[in-house]
């Protein structure tokens, strides 16, 4: 092999050497286990410190968080853990909460409601590693779920949703009651948005700038704190230096961010550890293909080497052979966990999450799961309810290994799916696709089902029922009335009246356009207000003494980056001239910044989805086959 | 008249926007005042019911499309019954779920009388053992929570909620992970020193991931954390921030555009098909 074909080589390594490459670098922290210091960043302390100044003022104590979470499993390597974080800090604090979703997929609310499942557990446990009495929160009094209301363009429904919620939502998730005081007492002190101590949202999205732009500008004490992707995140900076927003958590590492403050002293986990190792993997398989770049150019101008490309050639696929070895592997080894999984489950008992002992060190460290018997559980549900009801005990105790059996089942039903998935890395093959076909399927009929259940029997049906019968005044019975706009969508199937189709996306047009001029208005009036404030970084003190004001100079580099900017896009004048010239590359230059900014928090929202996969198969799946 | 219809569809939602706006959610004329956000809370209801009334047309799409390979045994019928199979088995767990759902509600609901009394009871005679505060029930409330407790205590097999745990999320979160290599791989490909903005936004990108990342604090310890989080906070934010307000203005021109039945894209588009 000559130089010229090594280095260009290095320039065109198989991607399927690099995904093996990126698998395995992301396991290794789930075996070689290793701390880590975290460093919050500005934002996160900022959060960190409105939420507990808001939390620990009688004032607003008396209030409620009000959180819209719309997130779902797609971005949940994300959105799950802060939104578990930032609940967690929420219950800690003993804040009431009402949570609901305005996303369109039904799978969002139900993340949200496992979320609130597990920041409970999160804190039950810490209580009773701390050796504190168990903390509870009963459902209707410390918080509430509202379920989902899918607007796709949440713009729409921003200013009702916050103003007047309990107009717009009849019934809660969890239970189907009517949201009255009497039935919620949470409900007692909610009236309005003035009853509102924060508005949390945890999204894939910016709704948070729907909040600011639309509800806050009418109300300017309403305090908003986002958590949200990366990739989104950049775009928000700019809301908490005008202090639209009075937090923002960026991303995953956000999240460990937030946990080692409410926490102090929490080591970084392995799934950190194995974002962080992705990462450094991507930077250097960058340097490697940049080294052998600039190398093999350097030596082609001097003449070391011919100018002459290698012809790029198409990827070659995997040999039959070895695709058919692969998928037998995987069957094998799948047939062997299942195997070993039955055996130790009938022999030693289920697995389950390790329970803090009374005898635990906290210093130590343990493994984070147990099997149990159903003797054991027997034994240690007949200990909790005092040997007084020996037959309940036993129940109870049946029905919690039937919950930690099904949730192995689960677990093993979820690592094929995922592998399944994973198949697709190797090129396009029947595995994947019968997994894509039960994605479809599958998801099609939740939609369905969930939909017409939690949005159109609650908002639509009943109350055209409800007038229909008499329990409500007639005029419910206008609501039939929709069923005009939403035949329109089913045209798109007549093909002489195709057009009328074009109506109801016409009239969704509309529904976003109209808000759109009282959020941008919202939204820009204060940055522009925030832009223009004193920049000079020389200041003199109280001595007369010449000092630097930090924040300032902070400033100054902020509306120098944010003209630059903004002169690069005059395009109706072009400066000319060296100044000018220098004045357009500057621009661009501080674009680039820029963009690198974004292009860094989308490594970290893309490699934080990965992570948790690959956790999931090392530590829950096969992780659990040894638990002793 | 049918660009004027889908302009007036356009046109009447905006402009209910735009009147709640600019009126603040109420108009008065002298002592009168008209409050206009009863309007808001209709309008706020139709977007969702609207948007999920759209929900058949997935369903028609894919029967028409899966069932009609599984007829006529087209080369993928196997995948198209996979898909029907997948349908009808998350059709039942929805619906079983509903239906497990809807009998702990009516359990609840006929014991919430009897949990009450007894509350009543206590709070009266506090405190009061459990039991005694049960003998003051009639024989329907204790049965009432008789049957709320055993159905509580025996196992109930969730089928919506293992969808939800153990096949929708691992399938989505796995789905969206994929672009985690696929991000590793285009970097490693595209990434490359050609000119100097290219340095620039490399740079720019290494501090970030870099700073945000545990190994990169520890190396140096916290000075790329601190240039990351300046970065993000102040140059990167006074971009978006030039970019925003930029986009701002676009935005309302266009939604004026739209609004005034200007921009001919939107009302013209099936014209042209036609």
């Amino acid at each position: 092999m000559t130089i010229l074909q090594l280095l260009q080589r290095l320039q065109q390594i198989d991607r399927r050497i690099i995904y093996l490459a990126l698998v395995t670098v992301l396991s290794l922290p789930f075996f070689v286990e290793y701390a880590l210091p975290v460093y919050p960043d500005t934002c996160t302390r900022q959060t960190f410190t409105a939420l507990e100044q808001l939390f620990s003022d009688p004032q607003t104590r008396r209030k409620i968080v009000f959180i819209i979470s719309n997130w779902g499993p797609g971005t949940s390597g994300e959105n799950g853990p802060q939104f578990e974080v930032l609940l967690r800090h929420v219950l800690r604090r003993r804040m009431r909460f009402i949570f609901l979703t305005t996303a369109d997929d039904p799978i969002f609310i139900e993340s949200a409601q496992l979320g609130v499942q597990r920041a409970i557990g999160a804190e039950q446990r810490r209580a009773l590693a701390a050796g504190q009495p168990l903390p509870e929160w009963t459902y209707g009094v410390d918080y509430l779920n509202l379920g989902m209301l899918p607007a796709p363009v949440f713009a729409s429904i921003a200013d009702t949703l916050l103003t007047r919620t309990l107009s717009l939502v009849p019934i809660d998730y969890v239970l189907r009651r009517p949201l009255t005081p009497e039935n919620f007492p949470l409900l007692e002190n909610f009236r309005g948005p003035q009853d509102i101590a924060l508005v949390l949202v945890v999204s894939a999205g910016d709704e948070a700038a729907d909040v600011c732009g639309i509800v806050q500008s009418q109300l300017p004490t309403l305090k908003v704190a986002t958590a949200t992707m990366g990739i989104v995140a950049t775009d928000l900076y700019a809301l908490v230096r005008s202090g639209q927003l009075c937090g923002l958590i960026n991303s995953a590492r956000g999240a460990a961010e937030y946990l080692s403050l409410i926490d102090p002293g929490a080591p970084t986990m392995p799934l950190e550890n194995s974002m962080s190792l992705g990462k450094l993997l991507l930077l250097f398989l960058v340097l490697l293909g940049n080294v052998a770049f600039l190398l093999t150019r350097h030596l082609q101008r001097a003449g070391g080497l011919p100018s002459a490309e290698l012809p790029r050639r198409p990827l070659a696929p995997l040999p039959r052979k070895l695709v058919l070895a692969l998928f037998a592997g995987l069957i094998a080894g799948y047939v062997a966990c299942t195997a070993i999984e039955v055996f130790r489950t009938t022999h030693y008992g289920v697995v389950r999450q390790r329970l803090p002992r009374p005898g635990d060190d906290p210093a130590g460290r343990y493994a984070p799961y147990e099997r149990v018997s159903l003797g054991a559980l027997r034994s240690q549900a007949q200990q909790l309810s005092g040997a007084r009801e020996p037959d309940r005990a036993a129940a109870l105790a049946r029905r919690e290994f039937a919950r930690l059996l099904e949730s192995r089942i689960g677990e093993f039903v979820a690592a094929i799916l995922t592998l399944g998935v994973l198949a697709f890395l190797i090129g396009d093959n029947r595995f994947y696709r019968v997994t894509e076909a039960i994605i479809i399927g599958s998801g099609m009929a939740y939609f369905l089902v969930e939909k017409w259940d939690k949005v159109l029997r609650p908002l639509w049906v009943e109350p055209i029922a409800a007038a229909a019968t008499g329990a409500a005044p007639r005029t419910g019975m206008l609501w039939l009335l929709l069923l005009l706009p939403g035949s329109l969508w089913y045209f798109v199937y007549a093909r002489r009246l195709r057009w009328l189709n074009q109506l109801i996306v016409a009239l969704f047009v509309g529904f976003a356009i109209g808000p759109e001029f009282q959020k941008q208005v919202g939204l820009m009036l204060p940055q522009i207000i925030d832009t223009i404030r004193p920049v000079w970084p020389l200041t003199v003190d109280g001595t007369g003494r010449l000092t630097l004001d930090a924040v300032r100079l902070e400033h100054l580099i902020f509306v120098i980056v944010l003209v630059l900017c903004l002169c690069y896009f005059i395009f109706f004048f072009r400066p000319r001239g060296r100044a000018g010239t220098g004045l357009l590359t500057a621009g661009r230059l501080a674009l680039m910044v820029g963009f690198g900014a974004l292009f860094g928090n989308t490594v970290n929202t893309r490699l934080a989805w990965l992570a948790p996969r690959i956790g999931f198969i090392w530590q829950e799946w096969i992780g659990k086959l040894f638990a002793t | 008249m049918r660009r004027r219809l889908i302009w007036a569809a356009i046109f009447v939602p905006a402009s209910i926007y735009l009147l709640l706006f600019f009126t603040g959610g109420a108009l008065a004329f002298g002592p009168r005042r008209l409050d206009l956000s009863p309007l808001a809370n209709i309008i706020s209801t139709c977007v969702p019911v609207l948007t999920v009334m759209a929900v058949g047309l997935g369903v028609v799409n894919l029967f028409s499309l899966h069932g009609a390979a599984l007829v006529k045994h087209r080369p993928e019928w196997p995948l198209s019954l996979v898909v029907c199979l997948s349908f009808a088995l998350t059709f039942w767990a929805c619906v079983a779920q509903n239906r497990l759902d809807a009998r702990r509600r009516q359990l609840q609901a006929a014991a919430q009388a009897a949990r009450a009394e007894v509350r009543t009871f206590q709070n009266l005679s506090d405190p009061a053992p459990p039991d005694q505060a049960l003998r003051h029930l009639t024989h329907e409330q204790r049965q009432a929570l008789e049957d709320l407790q055993a159905f509580e205590d025996s196992y109930h097999f969730e089928p919506r909620r293992f969808y939800a745990t153990y096949v929708n999320a691992p399938l989505a979160s796995t789905v969206m992970a994929l672009l985690g290599f696929y991000i590793t791989y285009a970097a490693y490909r595209a990434f490359r020193l050609k000119s100097l903005e290219a340095t620039v936004m490399m740079l720019s990108a290494a501090v970030v991931i870099l700073g945000s990342d545990p190994v990169g604090g520890a190396l140096s310890r916290g000075i790329l954390p601190a240039w990351a989080d300046f970065d993000n906070r102040v140059i990167a934010a006074g971009m978006q921030r030039g970019l925003r307000l930029g986009i701002a203005v676009a935005t309302i021109a266009v939604s004026l555009r739209i609004l005034l039945g200007l921009e001919r894209g939107i009302v013209d588009v099936q014209h042209k098909e036609d």
